[in-house]
């Protein structure tokens, strides 16, 4: 489904990302973990043709279409949903008006609003989240957690094929971490989606069965597990991911 | 007494229910008035606050040519000023609040954009505060919005004469924010169509229900 081959990121002339590669096929779960600084958060944004990024080596391919001559706009409508560690602040812009125009333009047609509103009730109701915020300003005014699941309300609205979670647990208590676990859980329950995790803590990973997971190191990918190594790092520090490669190695 | 006055065609009636605006006029305002209004010309007017008096004074300005708007406020008045200005063409607006007396509160925002790229305004904004006044309390929210390399300036001046006051200003000009840019087009807006939207939040974002719908920030990208 997503396929990055050789990728090379800069950010005002300073690479940032190199030599990376990964793919993720349909319904896989894949962590990216890694000390602060590594890259994880630019991979992310990347990948969206974020404006802080230029992608100067490298391809980046989502369901066998080329993402090189795509901007945001076309990246998003094919499927990928970014979920940030801090969900920006519109002021001025409900939840209602980006959906509604989201789904508009991109299905090129008027929504009805009979099944739109039916529809926004349907995923409040799922996610817990109070029906005042379909009217509330994009994450305005809203704490950390009630940012992430606004951003939820987003995601089950929008249906994309593929997830990319940056650090969404960062700034959540425990409580607003499962009713985000449990709602993501569901969503790939439903939707087989493929999903791309970033995260430093085992705490979200939880919610899910099976993942694969790559660390990072200076803008690469250096090491690559299924879910036990991340289970290592987790107790032992990402040290113990360079005695892991050693190990490897021999 | 509260009047709430809602204009739209500028007319004077006697029971004050609407309000001609002519040239140069000056306007006394007794009592608490609240001025809703619409204008499509550019006139020079004087607003005067009596004591005691408080105006709300909230107006989309369609502007064309330059033109000047002075409030003067005596003791204990009361005004909150909220001015969205549409610009076509090379015009100045002067701004002038004049806390004459004491115990006088202003609080003034303001939002500017241009209809199109050739258009500039310079938007100056005096509030002066007379010597030997205490406790006025005066505050300017200045924004313009650049859409697509037009020119906004804005100057929020202040001459204050006395200690005893509390004055803030706050200014920002700039173009589109990148980071809600990107937000709005990682949902599937188009970039015109964020943009759209953010036009119309940013001008609607100080005004009541009466002006909102006179704003499409479609008819400015």
């Amino acid at each position: 489904m997503l396929i990055i081959k050789d990728l090379e990121v800069k950010a005002e002339d300073k690479v940032i990302i190199k030599n990376f590669n990964l793919e993720i096929n349909t319904g896989e779960i894949h962590v990216l973990m890694g000390r602060n600084g590594t890259g994880k958060s630019t991979i992310c944004k990347a990948i969206l043709k974020h404006p802080d990024y230029q992608i100067v080596k490298g391809s980046i391919s989502f369901l066998g279409k080329d993402l090189k001559d795509l901007d945001t706009t076309m990246i998003s409508r094919l499927g990928i949903f970014l979920l940030s560690q801090n969900p920006v602040e519109v002021q001025g812009i409900t939840n209602a008006e980006v959906l509604r125009n989201a789904l508009s333009e991109k299905n090129n047609e008027r929504v009805d609003i009979f099944k739109f509103n039916k529809r926004l009730n349907e995923v409040c109701e799922m996610i817990n989240l109070p029906k005042s915020f379909v009217h509330r300003d994009v994450n305005f005014n809203m704490s950390g957690g009630e940012k992430k699941k606004n951003e939820l309300l987003h995601l089950f609205m929008l249906e994309p094929k593929l997830i990319i979670l940056d650090e969404i647990n960062s700034g959540l208590d425990v409580d607003a971490i499962k009713t985000v676990g449990l709602a993501l859980r569901k969503y790939y329950e439903i939707y087989k989606p493929a999903i791309l995790i970033v995260t430093h803590h085992a705490d979200i990973l939880e919610y899910f069965d099976d993942y694969k997971v790559h660390v990072m190191d200076k803008g690469e990918i250096t090491l690559s597990g299924d879910k036990s190594l991340a289970q290592t790092i987790l107790t032992t520090g990402f040290g113990a991911s360079a005695v892991a490669e050693d190990l490897e190695n021999e | 007494m509260n009047k709430l006055v809602v204009v739209e065609d500028i007319k004077l009636n006697d029971d004050h229910t609407l309000i001609e605006f002519k040239d140069n006029v000056k306007v006394d305002i007794k009592d608490v008035v609240k001025l809703i209004d619409y204008m499509e010309e550019s006139k020079d007017i004087t607003f005067n606050l009596n004591n005691d008096s408080k105006l709300f004074l909230e107006r989309l300005w369609i502007l064309n040519k330059s033109a000047n708007l002075v409030i003067n406020m005596h003791k204990n008045s009361d005004l909150e000023l909220r001015l969205v200005v549409i610009n076509e063409g090379v015009n100045t607006i002067n701004l002038r609040v004049n806390m004459l007396e004491d115990l006088g509160k202003a609080k003034i925002y303001v939002r500017i954009i241009n209809k199109n790229k050739d258009s500039n305004i310079n938007f100056i904004c005096d509030g002066n505060i007379e010597a030997k006044t205490i406790d006025n309390n005066l505050l300017e929210d200045l924004k313009g919005l650049i859409l697509d390399n037009d020119t906004i300036k804005i100057s929020p001046n202040m001459q204050v004469a006395t200690n005893e006051v509390m004055a803030n200003h706050l200014v920002t000009v700039g173009s589109f924010n990148l980071e809600e840019l990107f937000y709005l087009e990682s949902k599937g807006l188009s970039r015109n169509r964020a943009k759209e939207l953010l036009v119309d939040s940013f001008l609607k974002n100080i005004l009541g229900e009466h002006l909102k719908k006179y704003i499409n920030g479609g008819d400015y990208i």
